[in-house]
């Protein structure tokens, strides 16, 4: 699974990282009980610190994404818990881009479309 | 010896000028991962673009075969000079001149590489770095047995060279009890530990993504370090044999020629070696040329293509785009202090030539002032009481003496500093040895080896001290 980390993005690289975990979860790349890589080695990768990389996991296992150990470390957890439920703040993120798109003059047939290919695990 | 030397420089230098060529230069630019140092694209490859980015490329390459061409016809006139120091001094401009000349054509491609992608407004929406997350810290290729095996010869060696010395092993050798094997077999022993240390880290390095598919990127990571990981082993072994030839036939049978035979062996080595490593570095290229679907534009990071200045990057050792091995990020703290000692090296080295230089074109001076016996090069090299000589005898047969220089200068017209005489340790040694003779004298349980600028003023001096 490619991790993409821009730097000239407004977007803090804890929260890309996190969020691309996520994308990645949903996508089944990163399949449950899937091991991570430890906070050190992600960060020696990346190329960025080890704080970043631990807020992202952090937040991920507060969001109950991933589940950490210091026998196993991170992992994906087995059993994500299913709410069905999208927060105010995904809502709030799902009407700008809707609301983006019908100014730009995205027919809504191509939007839902885009929308039914994410939600099959398709990727850009 | 100047013609031993001057092959020994050729082989070590033209086919390093060679393969730099064939790596920054490749014959067919589109089927290279990098122009000049900038990531190849698809639109580098159509319509005018295209034949814009073929002139680039074919006159900074014809470019580069005119310096090539060139230092192998000055490295064929370097050869035919007499003088050592005139022509050591020649050949390390010709190493510096020729190596910034071959990179120099690379170097403003790269700068017209970067204008045209600017121009086509590539690369400038977005500063994306990639990670395959699945394959982080997973492909390592180093064996610690393989890196442990010639280092613990080569400690074997350092023993040997350290029991010659301390006279439990008798060697018969002129540089017995001078340590001087001792020290540099250490020394070799050293640059071995290094070289294991900088191979571990980099085998550490970050992976490349090339694709999307997690088992693609890790398979052609794998080949590559692995690709890097028998250079090393292979680049190891080369070295503990050279240290160890050069204990055995250096220390025992003391002989430059074989000495510069064996540097001239362990570097045409090396030479193969690294030729067999980009030979299959380059299969691996084209084996996966398919399979790069994804591309990390980097290009900005790498000034001139070749050095990387990234201060976001936290990493101090970089993969290096072209070529084997890794190179440092110059906006590490690290990075920045590595370049300045490099700076300061280079000053040095031209430095130590000027002084070298400047030893040779200066004749040694023999005086006596005031009950003191001066030996003046440069500066007073020693001050010898007269008074305090205890033997002195006069020779007139230099060839008679064998010595083997254990500080200081060895050079055709001078010998200066500790030698070890006829495998007598610690002697002091100030002559000509064009000259012919020498003044033999003890003096405070030292024994030195005098001689003026001219033979006969040599003669004088030591008429004048028997008197």
């Amino acid at each position: 699974m490619i991790v993409r980390i821009d730097e000239l993005s407004d977007i803090p690289i804890y929260l890309q990282l996190r969020n691309q975990i996520v994308m990645g979860i949903s996508s089944g790349e990163l399949e449950a009980g899937e091991k991570l890589p430890t906070v050190r080695d992600l960060a020696l990768e990346m190329g960025i610190n080890t704080m970043t990389v631990s807020k992202a996991y952090q937040l991920l296992k507060t969001e109950g994404y991933i589940m950490t150990d210091r026998k196993n470390g991170a992992r994906i957890r087995n059993e994500i818990k299913k709410e069905a439920y999208i927060s105010d703040a995904n809502k709030t993120e799902l009407k700008r881009i809707v609301s983006e798109a019908r100014i730009s003059g995205v027919e809504k047939q191509e939007l839902l479309s885009l929308v039914e290919k994410y939600w099959e695990g398709g990727r850009d | 010896m100047g013609l031993i030397f001057s092959i020994v420089v050729c082989v070590c230098l033209l086919p390093v000028l060679l393969i730099m060529f064939f790596i920054l230069y490749p014959k067919n630019w589109k089927k290279s991962k990098l122009i000049f140092g900038v990531a190849s694209r698809k639109e580098y490859m159509e319509g005018e673009t295209g034949d814009t980015v073929s002139a680039i490329f074919q006159k900074r390459r014809s470019q580069a075969v005119k310096v090539l061409i060139a230092s192998f016809v000055v490295a064929g006139v370097l050869i035919l000079i007499r003088s050592v120091i005139l022509q050591t001094t020649c050949w390390m401009l010709l190493t510096y001149a020729s190596l910034i000349g071959i990179a120099l054509p690379f170097v403003i491609g790269n700068k017209e590489m970067k204008s045209l992608k600017k121009s086509l407004g590539l690369g400038t929406e977005k500063k994306e770095t990639l990670t395959d997350i699945k394959n982080v810290g997973a492909i390592r290729t180093l064996k610690l047995s393989s890196m442990l095996l010639p280092n613990v010869f080569g400690f074997l060696v350092l023993i040997c060279a350290l029991l010659i010395d301390l006279k439990v092993i008798r060697a018969n050798t002129v540089f017995e009890g001078t340590f001087l094997s001792t020290g540099m077999t250490a020394i070799f022993l050293i640059v071995e530990f290094i070289i294991t240390a900088a191979a571990y880290i980099m085998d550490g390095l970050k992976n490349e993504v090339i694709s999307t598919d997690s088992d693609i990127n890790a398979n052609y990571n794998r080949a590559k370090k692995k690709n890097l990981t028998d250079f090393t082993v292979k680049f190891l072994w080369i070295h503990t044999i050279f240290m160890a030839g050069v204990l055995v036939f250096n220390i025992l049978f003391y002989s430059e020629i074989v000495m510069m035979a064996i540097v001239l062996g362990y570097f045409v080595m090396l030479i193969l070696g690294m030729l067999a490593f980009v030979r299959r570095d380059r299969k691996i290229e084209s084996r996966y040329i398919n399979e790069m679907t994804v591309t990390e534009d980097e290009d900005d990071y790498w000034i001139g293509g070749l050095l990387y200045y990234n201060p976001k990057n936290k990493r101090l050792n970089i993969k290096k785009r072209m070529g084997p091995g890794s190179t440092i990020n110059m906006a590490h703290p690290v990075g920045k202090i590595v370049a300045a000692v490099i700076v300061l090296m280079l000053i040095f080295c031209f430095g130590s030539m000027v002084y070298v230089g400047m030893a040779e074109a200066t004749p040694i001076k023999l005086n006596i002032e005031e009950n003191t016996l001066i030996c003046h090069h440069l500066s007073n090299d020693y001050e010898i009481e007269i008074d305090s000589i205890e033997s002195i005898t006069y020779d007139e047969n230099i060839d008679s003496l064998t010595f083997a220089k254990v500080a200081g200068f060895g050079m055709p017209n001078l010998l200066k500093g500790s030698f070890s005489v006829n495998g007598e340790n610690g002697c002091k040694v100030f002559l000509n040895p064009e000259n012919g003779n020498y003044i033999k004298l003890v003096s405070k349980g030292v024994t030195y080896y005098l001689g003026a600028a001219t033979a006969e003023e040599t003669k004088t001096i030591y008429e004048a001290l028997v008197e």
